[in-house]
């Protein structure tokens, strides 16, 4: 869930003024492998502890303030590692954690009526689930070695590149529109399903939509506008020198 | 477009301390013919919490429980939105106490009037409900979704209905931008929602 708050976020802000004012901003932390307490400590102190670019927190934390206009560009192909494996965790955060937690919450509102409509929301979303671990599936197994490969052959010596004719191009295409189911979902909770005894598990569910789809919007703007311009910036580097 | 007229029960709430008006109250209710279910409680703010649970739509209390407690009572109907409160009036009270109620069952009516405005205050509790628009889709738009949702496509919509499949498909845009829901499943959903079709 977006949240909007005015702080600049600057190398020397306290990390732990930034969650203070935006809870969601623990879940990136937990994506980045950050720990709590955080104690007094800034951004750039932070970032240095655990291997960080400054750059990148500073990016996506924007995004989780909503305060982020432009990416920066001052991103490098090191960052590489750190990116993968933050959207990795949030992959296993969508499967292991809110993925379980929705479903519940579905079978909460099925078992206090079990109308037709709620049975047919269970198949819907997970449906709509089955959508969404396939295009997980599909950067895990394909798009995510294919750019470990790529770095791998920029960054050390005799590594063989092995062109196998993928590109970041296909990738960018690949990403289609799995938003609309769930936007679909809420609209059918908040404006038509007609209630049975079910207004708090109907809450409960509505919140982890929003935080379900406010992460997955998260998501793709780090695929978009960080993951594919650095990976096109070094499949330049490795294919023009290949060639 | 209305919906169809849910036969649904009264939901009664009830505290009389007194047991001879609290069972005579019930043998007329027994007796009554309405479709209702009564709940008795002994007092107002055991109402209030089983509110939560069980939407009444209407409460028959005996004023003497709020008398020196008038502002429980309004706190209760505050907390108890779209009851209608009822009292059982047995001796005089003032207009005070009397004036906190919608209305009144005297203790000398007879069943028949006490029965009568009963079904008064059903129907117009279910006609509360029912003239909540279910839909706001035009006669035409209903018919394309109610295809749609058992499955059919744009060409054989537009082939039943004799229309061009560029119709369809407008009547498609206009339904999804009325109800915000843009896939066929989710557009199946809301029609079995608002008894547009069957599942």
């Amino acid at each position: 869930m977006f949240h909007f708050c005015d702080i600049q976020i600057s190398p020397d802000t306290k990390v732990a003024d930034l969650v203070l004012e935006n809870p969601y901003l623990a879940l990136m932390l937990e994506h980045f492998g950050i720990a709590f307490p955080l104690k007094e400590k800034t951004v750039v102190k932070l970032c240095t502890e655990n291997g960080i670019n400054v750059d990148l927190f500073i990016s996506l934390a924007s995004l989780f303030s909503g305060t982020s206009k432009e990416f920066t560009n001052n991103l490098v192909f090191e960052d590489i590692p750190v990116i993968l494996q933050y959207l990795k965790n949030d992959h296993q955060y969508f499967t292991d954690e809110k993925y379980p937690q929705i479903l519940a919450l579905i079978r909460e509102m099925k078992s206090s009526s079990n109308q037709e409509e709620i049975v047919l929301v269970e198949k819907f979303f997970n449906e709509y689930f089955a959508e969404v671990v396939e295009h997980l599936k599909y950067e895990n197994e394909i798009v995510f070695p294919y750019v470990t490969r790529l770095y791998k052959a920029l960054h050390e010596k005799n590594a063989a590149y092995a062109d196998n004719g993928y590109s970041v191009e296909e990738y960018r295409e690949h990403h289609d529109n799995i938003e609309e189911k769930l936007s679909d979902l809420k609209n059918l909770l908040i404006k038509y399903l007609p209630a049975k005894d079910d207004q708090s598990s109907r809450r409960r569910l509505l919140t982890h939509l929003f935080e379900l789809e406010s992460d997955l919007t998260i998501h793709s703007k780090i695929e978009d506008h960080v993951l594919v311009p650095l990976v096109a910036q070094m499949e330049k580097h490795v294919k023009g020198k290949s060639q | 477009m209305l919906k169809e007229k849910a036969n649904k029960p009264l939901i009664i709430a009830i505290a009389e301390p007194s047991e001879i008006l609290r069972e005579g109250l019930r043998s007329m209710l027994i007796k009554s013919q309405l479709r209702y279910e009564a709940f008795y409680f002994n007092e107002l703010e055991e109402i209030a919490e089983y509110h939560l649970r069980k939407k009444f739509s209407l409460a028959i209390i005996s004023p003497l429980l709020i008398i020196n407690r008038v502002r429980l009572f309004s706190d209760i109907k505050e907390r108890c939105p779209g009851v209608t409160w009822i009292a059982i009036q047995s001796i005089y009270f003032d207009s005070q106490i009397s004036g906190l109620f919608h209305d009144t069952i005297l203790l000398y009516d007879n069943s028949e009037n006490i029965v009568n405005k009963l079904k008064k205050l059903h129907e117009k509790a279910e006609s509360a409900l029912s003239y909540e628009p279910t839909s706001v889709l035009s006669d035409r738009e209903t018919e394309v979704l109610q295809h749609l949702a058992s499955g059919l496509s744009n060409k054989e919509i537009a082939d039943i209905l004799n229309i061009s499949v560029n119709t369809v498909i407008t009547h498609r845009k206009n339904i999804t931008q009325k109800t915000g829901i843009k896939t066929v499943s989710g557009l199946t959903i809301f029609a079995i929602s608002q008894g547009l079709i069957k599942p």
